[in-house]
């Protein structure tokens, strides 16, 4: 079976047809939305803390210490309802370019994050508090934010191509 | 005369602009959509402040200095991004329910913001009721706001 069959077969399966013809479709759709708008707005603070441009009075860990919680809060939300719309529209979705894209870019963001976070093990003692931290930490929170834009605008794009 | 003003708004050069590029409606939205998470982003770190959920050790007026630019930043994106979008679609958008309610929660969220919320978010003596009304009304007519319109695209 190929990628796409098995797409066709969530797309088709009873579930994913339950979702698609639900009255509350548009519900799960603005939940997503405002999922991304919670974790995403979330993630935003700590980058442009790790960049140096905003926050600088605090430590880098306390604010990733305060905006944990709600970030991952947001990140479930997403994550959970963006799964249930994929289920819904799983092989459209794989047919569409931009759905790649929105994959790629969640995959970096990831893997940046990763990064971030093996850096930090190591070293944070050393700019926790400064208010510029190193180039490396800096490009990192850039990063993120970038990625971060390109899962948005790629996910909007696919609304629009289906 | 809001019929009028659909009318004038889809047959301008920047509604029939918007509409008639291949790609105008999307990219407004995108931006519409940073805007959302500028926003968001700010009315929930304030207001979870507000309500003593985090940022404890930091005092109001310091968070509030810390969100404002970047929360206005995200108002002004989604006036210049929805405006765009209303234009290219506005006779449409005159026969949708979610959308008047969208407006009137936008006009009330705005006025909100730019007078009881600037005034508690600015000092550290206000009330921690007042403080706990005004972070759960942010949170309330924002998120509003963004279901309401969500909401445009599906009836």
């Amino acid at each position: 079976m190929t990628l796409l069959e098995l797409c066709q077969l969530i797309e088709n399966s009873y579930i994913g047809t339950s979702i698609r013809e639900s009255n509350y479709y548009w519900m799960l759709n603005g939940t997503h939305v405002l999922g991304i708008g919670i974790s995403v707005g979330a993630i935003l603070w700590f980058d442009l803390r790790a960049m140096g441009i905003n926050m600088r009075h605090m430590r880098i860990s306390e604010v990733y210490r305060q905006i944990n919680a709600w970030m991952l809060g947001g990140f479930a939300a997403m994550v959970i309802t963006g799964v249930l719309l994929f289920w819904a529209r799983a092989a459209s979705s794989y047919a569409n370019p931009y759905f790649l894209i929105k994959l790629a870019a969640m995959a970096l963001a990831f893997a940046n994050a990763m990064y971030f976070n093996a850096r930090t093990k190591r070293g944070i003692a050393a700019w926790d508090t400064v208010p510029v931290p190193p180039l490396s930490v800096r490009l990192a929170g850039l990063l993120s934010i970038l990625l971060w834009f390109a899962v948005i605008a790629a996910g909007r794009m696919m609304a629009y191509t289906f | 005369m809001l019929l009028s003003l659909s009318e004038w708004a889809e047959a301008s050069w920047w509604g029939t602009y918007v509409r008639e590029s291949t790609q105008g409606f999307a990219i407004a939205s995108i931006f519409l959509l940073f805007g959302i998470v500028l926003l968001l982003g700010g009315v929930c770190l304030m207001s979870l402040r507000l309500l003593g959920l985090i940022l404890r050790d930091q005092p109001v007026s310091q968070v509030g200095r810390d969100v404002r630019r970047w929360t206005l930043v995200g108002i002004v994106a989604t006036l210049v991004a929805g405006p765009s979008m209303w234009a290219a679609t506005a006779l449409r958008y005159y026969d949708s329910g979610p959308f008047w309610l969208e407006m009137q929660l936008l006009a009330t969220a705005l006025v909100f913001h730019l007078t009881l919320y600037d005034w508690v978010t600015r000092r550290d003596d206000a009330h921690p009721v007042l403080r706990g009304v005004t972070g759960i009304m942010a949170l309330v007519l924002w998120f509003g706001v963004g279901v309401a319109g969500r909401a445009i695209g599906f009836f």
